[in-house]
């Protein structure tokens, strides 16, 4: 039992320095894009429009507001995975409580997809609204990461629909003498 | 519910207090009372065999089919 709670304790851990990262990383990428060149962060986007260096300070808060909407519902996701994780600590596996959480998870990671999907397209189009008309720029991308993020989603709704299963059966168990 | 349980007829006929058989069956009393008003959705044959033990009954002497009226 101790071992169980050790892992939770251990996933609440790695969800907070997630959340820090998300969090630090956007506001980073956006303040000071050249001092994480450094580190070895993808810039090919900015870059194929001129580079982080040419970006005038609107179109940095733009990129900013537009990279924190799918890193806020990322944030959000995480936080009802906290909740989650919060639940089975107190040993309520087949709750109401872990069953909406576990549905909040699937649903926000759903947002997060779709704002994902239409990030690229926003960020292209504050990347390229100065220039001159015919060079303004819309692109629509759908790649595999988006994919991928739909298993953990509709895996958090699967999940929720055998806790509400489960916590029925329980207590139709419950009920038997 | 066409199942009735006459659980508190027996009590009575054997004289038995329902504070003893929920000691003697281990279950609650408060089970034993939702049992002999009828308000579970169902009972344990361990259950039933230690409730038929100690009161040296037949599971039909417990519970009677009663066709529903409509």
């Amino acid at each position: 039992m101790s071992e169980k709670l050790n892992s939770v304790r251990l996933l609440k851990w790695i969800v907070w320095t997630s959340i820090v990262l998300i969090v630090g990383m956007t506001t980073w990428f956006w303040a000071d894009p050249e001092s994480l060149r450094v580190l070895g962060v993808d810039f090919t986007l900015l870059d194929k429009h001129g580079g982080p260096e040419n970006l005038a300070w609107w179109q940095k808060l733009a990129g900013f507001g537009a990279d924190a909407l799918p890193a806020g519902l990322l944030v959000t996701a995480l936080l009802h995975l906290l909740g989650l994780l919060h639940q089975l600590e107190l040993g309520n596996w087949f709750d109401q409580q872990t069953e909406k959480a576990c549905e909040r998870i699937g649903k926000t990671m759903l947002w997060y997809l779709l704002a994902s999907f239409f990030n690229e397209t926003i960020l292209v189009l504050i990347l390229t609204v100065m220039n001159a008309p015919g060079e303004r720029q819309l692109s629509i991308s759908l790649s595999s990461d988006t994919l991928l993020g739909l298993v953990p989603a509709l895996m958090a709704l699967v999940i929720a629909q055998m806790v509400r299963h489960a916590r029925a059966q329980r207590d139709e168990l419950n009920q038997i003498v | 519910m066409p199942i009735t349980v006459r659980l508190d007829v027996m009590l009575a006929e054997r004289k038995v207090k329902s504070k003893d058989l929920a000691a003697h069956i281990g279950i609650t009393e408060a089970n034993l009372s939702l049992l002999k008003s009828g308000k579970v959705k169902g009972v344990r044959f361990a259950t039933l065999e230690a409730i038929c033990a100690y009161l040296k009954c037949q599971p039909g002497d417990l519970l009677r089919y009663e066709e529903d009226a409509d």
